[in-house]
């Protein structure tokens, strides 16, 4: 494309200078879509939070329902005081915490090895083969889990057995539960989480790693040194959005790995929401689920902000 | 400009909303002097005269065809000149989609048919949200111009049972058949306002009123015979300990004779609660939750008894000792027992038939057992009765016009045609009888067919798999002609006289109960699951005091106490 | 000494590979497995034979399985969800990520703030349940595809993408042509971001293909399942009238791992093409996201 740019092309105002293009009418037209339709399904739920505060019913609908009890705050007070709140609270920490820790730290130990591999080709297969779990949905994933650990034709079950171990349905059993969530989880994520790091580390300045190895550094303590730094900002960041959506827990997976005789561990917020909802006895109760929901959104977006806080302090790492 | 910006923005949005929820369809006009109360006289089942659509609304089992395609309803559409038009929802989805039809002011349906909750009914009655057409109030009307659009005039429709619906008043009056002082259709029918909401699905064929316990009559006869064991045939056996020491056989031999002497289940079960409901039987209660004492003076919570502590220790020494299944705790469905069943290993399970489990090939093996008694318990044998009156059979929405044309629909659905049609089809094309006295009849499967009886059966009728019907009528399905039904039927006579129905229908809670339970059980009922497991399977010890007061106090932290007080005060107001 | 670090590097290297090359095959192991059940016959699966090989290869299964109307069905469904899903989702994100990008777009920090916000208040399950209801798209094919359909952080991802790769001076030049601002996005914006796009792409087609919690909560109708539900139905609550009938019962549990394989396989098969994008992808959203 030759043009030659002629003294007029920069003086000329440009030709059009109307109302539409000054306040970028085109841009506002496309960006419409997408706004109208967070506003529809991200900002028009929030007015349902309010059925939080009542006893809802689908014939008076969200506005006309009766309030509840103690200002409004009867169904929080119920979930509180629920025999059940500190094990479902519990459960919940406890498969956010294990998989905060194994998804941020495991990929990172992976990235930092994979990362010293030299082979090219060699890295790029077992890169790509460590994504592929990725890719599997969750209902397959799951599925696969309740054919391994089928008591009667289970490979794991089978290998289990032959290590000594009691003949057993391991999905069923509840202290079992929190181990194969993680540990499914990590064979899913492993690869696809160390994507992050290893493109920081392939960002590391080559001239440390010269500089270093001068100074006799061996490979441990340059990859301690020099690359372990390179992605800890990342990690850190990365670590606090987890930290964020503690009590975000996915539902589908544990919702798929519930069994009656495993729900004791396995109950989780959501999943307890879910069951609320829609009851096999008595009536749906999206009142008191709405609660417990705005509950769990309220405490992530404190431990958000203080986890944040922290991190700010600590190691100047920060979301916002 | 910012402002101007959001306010273009806000009404953009807000006109999409606007647009959708205004949507709908309205409702075509409604004229009354289309309907025929009587049919007419070379069709007494013609509802209209110029063919009117009937929006339905139906759970329906995965795997079954479309109801538009079932000759039933098809069947009903040519007789009765309506036209149906079905909304059907996955049983495991219902009731979500339940929930969400009260949001949906678009989709009106006039028939709620099978399914309806208790529950929503008793909420909705003491609201007063007038969402149901009592089929007993003298002075129901629909409405000119409230909640139908396009209705002419006021139509006045009285009590449906009196006007429009004859067979299923005498049914109510003659109670079905069954003794008042058991069971009472019209008591479970009323809500305390004195109106019935809901019909009834009403249920008389004895095998459909319980589970069945099997226990394999071919092993105890080679067992006897090749080591002289002494075992109990299937109908000596009185006590859970003789069946235990069945089963203890069971394991010890090579009861299958083929080789393999460890190959052999014992007692299998699709999930715990059937084997749970049979061993508990034999302690005196039916079912592990809250039960009303034999004599109804109040009611009890199961698992604090000396009872149920009894069978966790006898289902103990059945994990223990290998009895049961490993798998107990995870085969949910027929399908799975079955993976075992037919390999020939299974020595007793309960199922809704033999070959469900096993298949044809080990059917006849296979011979129901039970009730039992026990050393604890020596009172009368006890069998959880399923109810043969439930509420919850059809409900027609106040929104809808074709009341009277519903109401004419269901009566014909508690006939006999309705009996035949939800059974077993259309007679003389699905089925004829053998004999002009009309004492049994032949069901008739096409060659062509390639699928098993059920399959086909499904074809014909939404009650396959569901186990749905408005009607289900011993005096016709009783009599089917085929050896494996007849072998189910007379087996299944043997648990009629010691039926209990743990929570009798009659007794109905208010809606803030149904709530405060709901909410107590999402708690409660998962924890004693996993307790029983965990004694069950020896992590917790039966035998154990100090565990089984631990058990007792868990389950009062979870709410049993509050659970069991919300039942007594129901009973009490009755 | 340097030599002797050599050799010291070299047996490092060693050692490394192999580990590295082990942890992958122990990935990959579940895999093979499935893949292996579903070649070999029903009742060795039942038995619990199969390990790494098939056991007497037999493909019944894969003939089984395509008579099997609710799986084609599923399959046909999510099709056709992912192709509508996928087009909408990247289109929508697409157009709302260019005006964020543009320094000089007036609306751009209320912009993002009111997309920032949607990351941390969310309405939750029932509220957005009771919408969808109220929206009158319960059980229909939109409760699949729309709700979840844009994802903010995508919409930012692309932003930073078009932010640090393209450079300002092209578009300004475009604009001194005479270029409006729509064609600037078609004409530049779109074929520099092939890599962006590509990433999204592949995100959408994963997140609809594999999508299971919209069609839990928003549709019961059998008809409209898409393919994980009715996964859900065979692999997990044993529900399914897959395998029913007249099929074998042993059949019927080998048919799980057959359907494992044919539901996965699509998306096995395409993720490799898109290695480098996604890589690179995944690092733009994580560094800027």
């Amino acid at each position: 494309m030759e043009r030659t740019l002629r003294f007029e092309d920069l003086v000329r105002k440009p030709k059009n200078r109307t109302f539409a293009n000054k306040i970028g009418l085109v841009l506002i037209l496309m960006a419409l879509p997408a706004v109208v339709y967070i506003f529809i399904f991200h900002y028009m739920p929030l007015e349902g939070l309010i059925i939080a505060f009542k006893d809802y019913n689908s014939f008076q609908g969200m506005f006309n329902s009766p309030w509840t009890s103690m200002g409004g705050f009867q169904h929080f007070y119920n979930f509180v005081t629920s025999p059940n709140f500190w094990q479902i609270l519990r459960n919940t920490l406890v498969l956010s915490v294990l998989s905060i820790l194994f998804n941020s730290l495991l990929p990172i130990i992976f990235a930092l090895f994979l990362n010293e591999i030299r082979a090219k080709g060699y890295k790029k297969t077992i890169q790509l083969i460590m994504y592929a779990p990725y890719f599997i949905s969750t209902v397959v994933l799951v599925g696969m889990l309740f054919a391994f650990f089928d008591a009667d034709s289970g490979i794991f079950t089978n290998i289990l057995v032959s290590l000594g171990f009691e003949k057993q349905n391991l999905m069923e059993n509840p202290d079992a539960f929190a181990m194969i969530y993680v540990l499914s989880g990590v064979w899913q994520g492993l690869g696809w989480w160390s994507i992050v790091y290893m493109g920081t580390l392939a960002n590391v300045d080559p001239n440390l790693h010269d500089a270093a190895i001068i100074d006799g550094a061996g490979r441990f303590r340059r990859i301690f040194y020099i690359n372990l730094p390179a992605i800890i900002p990342m990690a850190v960041i990365m670590f606090i959005m987890s930290i964020g959506n503690i009590l975000n827990v996915g539902f589908e997976k544990v919702w798929l790995m519930q069994l009656s005789t495993n729900l004791s561990t396995s109950e989780i917020i959501s999943t307890y929401v879910y069951r609320i909802s829609f009851p096999s006895f008595g009536l749906p109760q999206f009142s008191y689920a709405t609660a417990i929901g705005l509950f769990n959104s309220v405490i992530n977006i404190i431990i958000l902000w203080a986890a944040n806080f922290i991190s700010k302090k600590v190691s100047n790492n920060s979301l916002w | 400009m910012k402002k101007s910006c959001l306010l273009v923005l806000l009404g953009v949005a807000l006109s999409g909303i606007t647009l959708a929820s205004c949507g709908g369809s309205n409702a075509t006009g409604y004229n009354p002097d289309n309907f025929l109360p009587n049919g007419t006289a070379e069709n007494p089942y013609q509802i209209v005269k110029e063919p009117v659509t009937i929006e339905i609304f139906a759970p329906h089992s995965a795997g079954n065809p479309e109801y538009n395609t079932l000759k039933m309803f098809t069947h009903l559409e040519k007789i009765t000149n309506l036209k149906f038009n079905f909304t059907t929802v996955d049983t495991g989805g219902y009731a979500n989609r339940r929930a969400s039809i009260w949001e949906d002011a678009n989709y009106k349906p006039d028939l709620f048919l099978f399914n309806n909750p208790i529950a929503e009914q008793v909420q909705f009655q003491e609201m007063g949200f007038n969402a149901f057409v009592p089929f007993n109030d003298t002075n129901y009307t629909i409405k000119p111009g409230t909640t139908i659009a396009g209705v002419s005039q006021e139509v006045q429709v009285g009590s449906l049972i009196d006007n429009y619906m004859p067979n299923y008043k005498a049914g109510l009056e003659s109670n079905w058949g069954v003794d008042r002082a058991k069971e009472d259709a019209e008591a479970i029918a009323t809500l305390k306002d004195g109106k019935m909401y809901c019909s009834l699905s009403v249920k008389t064929v004895p095998r459909d009123l319980t589970f069945k316990m099997f226990i394999n009559e071919t092993w105890i006869n080679n067992l006897n015979s090749r080591y002289n064991l002494g075992l109990k045939s299937p109908d000596e056996i009185k006590t859970i300990e003789d069946y235990l020491e069945i089963l203890r056989a069971f394991k010890q031999y090579d009861a299958n004779q083929n080789g393999d002497p460890n190959d052999e289940v014992p007692v299998t079960s699709k999930s715990l609660e059937y084997l749970r409901n049979f061993i508990l039987a034999s302690y005196g209660y039916v079912q592990g939750g809250v039960e009303i004492e034999n004599d109804g003076s109040a009611f009890t919570y199961v698992p604090y008894t000396e009872a149920y502590r009894n069978y966790l220790k006898i289902a103990n020494t059945m994990w223990t000792e290998g009895l049961m299944d490993a798998s107990t705790f995870s085969i949910t469905t027929d399908a799975q027992m079955a993976t075992k069943g037919q390999q020939g290993v299974l020595g007793s399970f309960s199922s809704a038939a033999p070959y469900i489990a096993v298949g044809y090939e080990y059917d006849d093996q296979y011979k129901a057992f039970g009730p039992l008694t026990s050393e604890y318990y020596t009172g009368t044998p006890l069998q959880l009765g399923y109810g043969t009156f439930i509420p919850d059979g059809a409900c027609i929405p106040q929104t809808s016009a074709y009341v009277r044309e519903v109401a004419r629909l269901l009566d014909i659905m508690y006939s006999d045609l309705g009996a035949q049609l939800i059974s077993y089809g259309v007679e003389n094309e699905d089925w004829t009888w053998d004999d002009a006295d009309h004492t049994s009849w032949t069901f008739h499967v096409p060659d062509t067919w390639t699928g098993n009886q059920e399959d086909y059966r499904a074809t014909i009728t939404p009650n396959v798999g569901s186990g749905s019907a408005l009607f289900w009528d011993n005096e016709f399905v009783g009599k089917m002609n085929d050896d494996i039904i007849e072998d189910l039927n007379a087996m299944s006579e043997r648990y009629m006289p010691y039926l209990k129905v743990p929570e009798p229908s009659n007794y109905k809670f208010t809606s803030t109960e149904y709530n405060e339970i709901s909410r107590i059980k999402a708690a409660l009922d998962p924890q004693l699951e996993y307790l029983e497991a965990s004694f069950i399977r020896g992590e917790r010890d039966p035998y154990n005091d100090a565990d089984w007061e631990a058990f007792k106090t868990a389950l009062k932290g979870y709410g049993a106490d509050e659970l069991l007080g919300y039942y007594n005060t129901m009973l009490s107001r009755y | 000494m340097n030599r002797r670090a050599t050799k010291k590097d070299k047996i490092f290297n060693g050692i490394l590979m192999a580990v590295m090359g082990l942890i992958a095959i122990l990935f990959l192991i579940p895999l093979i497995h499935v893949l292996a059940c579903s070649f070999s016959s029903a009742d060795q699966v039942v038995a619990g034979n199969v390990g790494l090989l098939p056991i007497d290869f037999t493909i019944d299964g894969y003939k089984e399985v395509f008579n099997e109307e609710s799986l084609s069905r599923g399959f046909l469904n999510s099709l056709f969800y992912t192709a509508v899903g996928t087009i909408i989702q990247v289109t929508l994100q697409l157009l709302c990520a260019y005006p964020l990008s543009r320094r000089d777009f007036k609306g751009r920090k209320i912009l993002n703030i009111f997309l920032v916000l949607t990351m941390f208040v969310s309405g939750g399950m029932i509220p957005t349940y009771l919408l969808i209801s109220q929206l009158h798209m319960i059980n229909t094919i939109w409760a699949i595809i729309i709700p979840g359909c844009v994802s903010v952080f995508n919409i930012i991802v692309i932003r930073t993408y078009i932010e640090s790769s393209i450079p300002n001076e092209i578009q300004e030049a475009a604009k001194i042509d005479g270029c409006g601002d729509f064609a600037i996005f078609l004409k530049i914006i779109i074929p520099l971001s092939r890599p962006i796009i590509a990433v999204m792409i592949l995100y959408a087609v994963v997140g609809y293909w594999n999508n299971y919690f919209n069609a839990l909560l928003y549709v019961q109708d059998t008809s409209l399942f898409p393919l994980q539900k009715v996964l859900q139905d065979l692999l997990i609550t044993n529900t399914s009238s897959v395998g029913g009938g007249d099929v074998d019962i042993n059949m019927a549990e080998q048919l799980k791992y057959v359907t494992i394989v044919v539901s996965s396989l699509p998306l096995l098969v395409i993720y490799p093409f898109f290695q480098k994008y996604f890589e690179k992808g995944v690092i733009v959203g994580g560094v800027k996201g």
